[in-house]
């Protein structure tokens, strides 16, 4: 691409800046794990890895992906990783302890936080783990900047040998905007492995000594963050109430101010290197300024800072943010949010708040439930037929997937959702307490390979007795179709071993495996109580493959898809709406009290209940 | 000028998010500047999905602000009512007037409001709302898929939208999948026709 091309903006989404961003930064190895919001930033380079010699792999899972990315780094590449903010909780434990060896090439590792949350089980914030590591930390404000700091953020973390946290919303992530590209960097850093125990093999004496060079980098990146031209103020006036804003919430803050016709009367502080903070700007800042209202994303983390930063200087400036309810406690900021700390400070109406019109009309929730024809529907359907068929109350302990909307109604069939694999260790936990009935953890296939190996180990190994049931669609399908070790394909699309899930299963020393195909209720169901009846942990593989991702496949090899078509026999339909509530089929209308099939969406799966239904 | 704010809203499957890309797209062309972000929500098919738009000279933020959306594009009444409080006094909503039910709905949990109520949501706020038969739309075209095409082009009609309609025939074309091209761009310039007609 010529120059002269490049700087013609292009209509850009957030992962998709990043994933360019890492290109122009001549990136060599990528690993992640698929996650709302992170997952287009790693299809993006797998799509690119072939002809720019990249490696690019979803890895089992966030902590193996950390490991790689860190083992390309200690050999002098530059490496990615990404992961959404749960992924960073499991990968903690290595990037803890790799913040005291050091990189060698610069490793970035991209969080995505869903800090709503809109699609996750909780809303952290993992700047904490910039703090807790002692690693930089860098908030994006904007789509293009997205890009960009993708280069400054390989280039922080060579010159201090630290892993940076590229920490970005879903707010950057899945927001498109005009953005200027440049050229992509094809870099001079062959690799290389030096051996040094004393800084790679962290036992006790090296950590002691390798804790005191970690501090004295972490001085050297506070001297970074104080230059860093992302941390600058903005709107230079001189209003006595600033604005302190990190990441979207910048600009939040500037459509808030335009849209309140402010921008003469706040000035704002903008910050994108955040950990470590720089401190002397910011000491400057309220020097300046009689009031400031700190913005962040989601916790106050900055907002603390700056308060110690007012103490340390002890100037008198009224700080204010989520810590005194200037900004709500929770969720998202919106322009909306910022704009009435802004107008609380100033003591003036927000004009657009203040209309009881302005509120949002309560109407009905759509609840989000599984596609027509949906494999899992049939799972569970059978499932609650077979813990009728057992008997006593039990339990399902869910897990994280698709399968999490089986928790809604109609189908209200898991009982438990908590985080990757905890399905099999909860209900080994519940019937270890002594509750009584068949108790069933429900887990899919890439989240067994993510984190449900280890607790159905423990299970065999402390003879829980409970039933697993791995829902199989052979991908990861919530975050979108990526492939998984059980897929056959590895992130590039090329063929991969597939690993097998019922030998994995039996390598874990259980007995009692059946696989069945749901669409098969009766099958499955059979299975299923036969295994809630066998003493000691049993498992049921129910196999069927995702038929949204399925037909997608087919449609793109060009094959022509006919489905079986099924209608209802409305005379003898009494609408007694058992299918609709059993099942919670999306194919499944009601019109006049009785249940017709929506042929739009029917892909003629015929798991929902056959009292009526006919082949046409 | 001003900033020209669109939310598009919807259910997964209907075109909400690639309708709200080639305005984007077109805009962009128009060498205007955007910030847009799309919610796509937990389900792949049949879930809430959204996507807000700002284009113009100057933009800030993914999100609008309450009360400052030039037009709400809904493709689903429900979904198009959810979404009134971002509208300008003098904005308007653009509304498809077939309901998709929820399943809450369709097993009687809960009762989906009479089109006649989710009116009056608009009406409240002084809000203009242009309803259409989106349905029988992509029925005479012959192609259930094309619902988007038709919603843009209506809004070009309607609207003060500031892109040209060869703009956005070219963005819609360049955008479809190539053997959709023909029946796409008829249904642009049937919801154009349909929006010029009306009073």
């Amino acid at each position: 691409m010529d120059t002269q091309k490049l700087r013609h903006p292009i209509l850009l989404m957030g992962n998709h800046a990043i994933a360019r961003g890492a290109l122009e930064a001549g990136v060599k190895v990528v690993a992640g794990y698929p996650g709302t919001p992170s997952s287009e930033i790693l299809t993006y380079l797998a799509g690119e890895a072939d002809r720019r010699g990249l490696h690019v792999e979803w890895s089992t899972n966030e902590k193996v992906a950390y490991e790689v990315a860190y083992g390309a780094a200690l050999a002098g590449v530059r490496a990615l990783m990404t992961t959404k903010h749960l992924g960073v909780n499991l990968l903690s434990d290595a990037l803890l302890v790799s913040a005291y060896t050091g990189v060698n090439g610069g490793l970035v590792v991209v969080t995505a936080d869903d800090i709503h949350p809109f699609s996750s089980q909780n809303a952290e914030d993992t700047r904490y783990y910039a703090r807790l590591a002692k690693i930089p930390c860098i908030e994006p404000t904007n789509v293009q900047e997205a890009k960009d700091m993708v280069s400054d953020a390989f280039t922080i973390s060579e010159e201090l040998q630290l892993p940076v946290l590229f920490r970005v919303t879903d707010r950057i992530c899945h927001a498109k905007s005009d953005a200027i590209l440049d050229e992509i960097n094809q870099l001079n850093m062959p690799p290389s492995f030096v051996k040094d125990d004393s800084r790679y093999v962290m036992v006790a004496p090296n950590a002691r000594r390798r804790v005191e060079w970690l501090n004295g980098q972490m001085d050297k990146a506070a001297a970074l963050s104080e230059n860093y031209p992302g941390n600058r103020v903005e709107a230079e006036n001189s209003a006595k109430v600033g604005v302190i804003a990190s990441g979207v919430t910048y600009e939040h803050t500037i459509e808030a101010l335009n849209v309140l016709g402010l921008r003469d009367d706040v000035s704002v502080l903008k910050l994108t290197f955040t950990n470590p903070l720089p401190k002397q700007m910011i000491a400057g800042f309220l020097r300046n300024h009689s009031e400031v209202l700190v913005v962040e994303e989601i916790e106050p983390i900055i907002e603390k800072e700056v308060n110690s930063v007012a103490h340390q200087l002890g100037v008198e400036t009224s700080i204010h943010g989520r810590l005194d309810g200037y900004i709500p406690r929770e969720h998202e900021l919106t322009p909306d949010r910022v704009g009435v700390g802004v107008t609380r400070i100033l003591k003036m109406d927000d004009p657009s708040l203040d209309e009881a019109e302005y509120k949002t009309p309560e109407l009905v929730r759509r609840i989000p439930n599984l596609c027509a024809g949906c494999p899992h529907a049939a799972s569970y359907y059978a499932l609650k037929q077979a813990m009728r068929r057992v008997g006593g109350r039990g339990a399902v302990t869910g897990d994280r997937g698709c399968y999490n909307q089986g928790t809604n109604p109609p189908l209200s069939a898991i009982d438990t959702c908590v985080c990757m694999g905890a399905s099999i260790s909860m209900a080994s936990g519940l019937r270890h307490a002594g509750v009584d009935g068949p108790i069933v953890a429900v887990i899919g296939d890439s989240t067994f390979f993510h984190n449900g190996i280890q607790p159905l180990v423990n299970a065999v190994h402390n003879t829980a007795d409970v039933t697993v049931m791995i829902l199989d669609n052979g991908w990861t399908g919530m975050t979108g179709h990526q492939p998984n070790p059980n897929t056959g394909l590895n992130a590039t699309g090329k063929t991969a071993p597939k690993v097998s899930i019922e030998d994995m299963v039996r390598a874990c020393g259980v007995e009692h495996v059946q696989v069945v195909s749901p669409y098969n209720v009766k099958e499955t169901i059979n299975a299923l109580v036969a295994t809630m009846n066998h003493k000691g942990p049993g498992v049921v593989i129910s196999r069927q493959v995702c038929p949204v991702q399925d037909n997608r496949v087919r449609r793109r090899a060009g094959e022509r898809l006919s489905f079986t078509r099924y209608a209802v026999d409305r005379d003898r339909c009494t609408g007694c709406l058992y299918c609709v509530n059993s099942v919670g089929c999306p194919a499944l209308d009601t019109v006049d009290g009785k249940i017709t099939i929506n042929s739009e969406q029917c892909i003629g799966a015929g798991c929902a209940p056959r009292c009526v239904l006919q082949k046409r | 000028m001003m900033a020209f704010n669109i939310i598009i809203t919807g259910i997964g499957g209907q075109g909400v998010v690639s309708a709200g890309t080639m305005i984007a797209e077109a805009a962009l062309a128009e060498g205007l500047r955007i910030r847009s972000s799309d919610a796509t929500g937990l389900a792949q098919r049949g879930g809430s999905v959204h996507s807000q738009i700002k284009i113009g000279e100057q933009v800030s933020s993914a999100i609008l602000h309450t009360g400052t959306a030039d037009v709400v594009l809904g493709f689903e009444p429900l979904e198009a009512s959810r979404w009134a409080h971002m509208l300008k006094r003098d904005g308007v909503a653009i509304v498809n007037s077939n309901p998709v039910y929820p399943v809450t709905v369709k097993n009687g949990m809960l009762r989906y409001p009479d089109i006649e109520e989710q009116k009056k949501v608009f009406d409240e706020r002084g809000a203009r709302s242009i309803w259409l038969d989106g349905h029988a739309l992509t029925e005479k075209i012959g192609n259930m898929r094309v619902l988007n095409s038709i919603m843009i082009g209506f809004t070009a009609a309607k609207t003060k939208i500031p892109i040209g309609l060869d703009t956005l025939r070219r963005v819609i074309a360049e955008k479809v999948p190539s053997r959709t091209i023909e029946v796409n761009l008829k249904a642009f310039d049937m919801g154009y026709k349909v929006g010029s007609e009306e009073p």
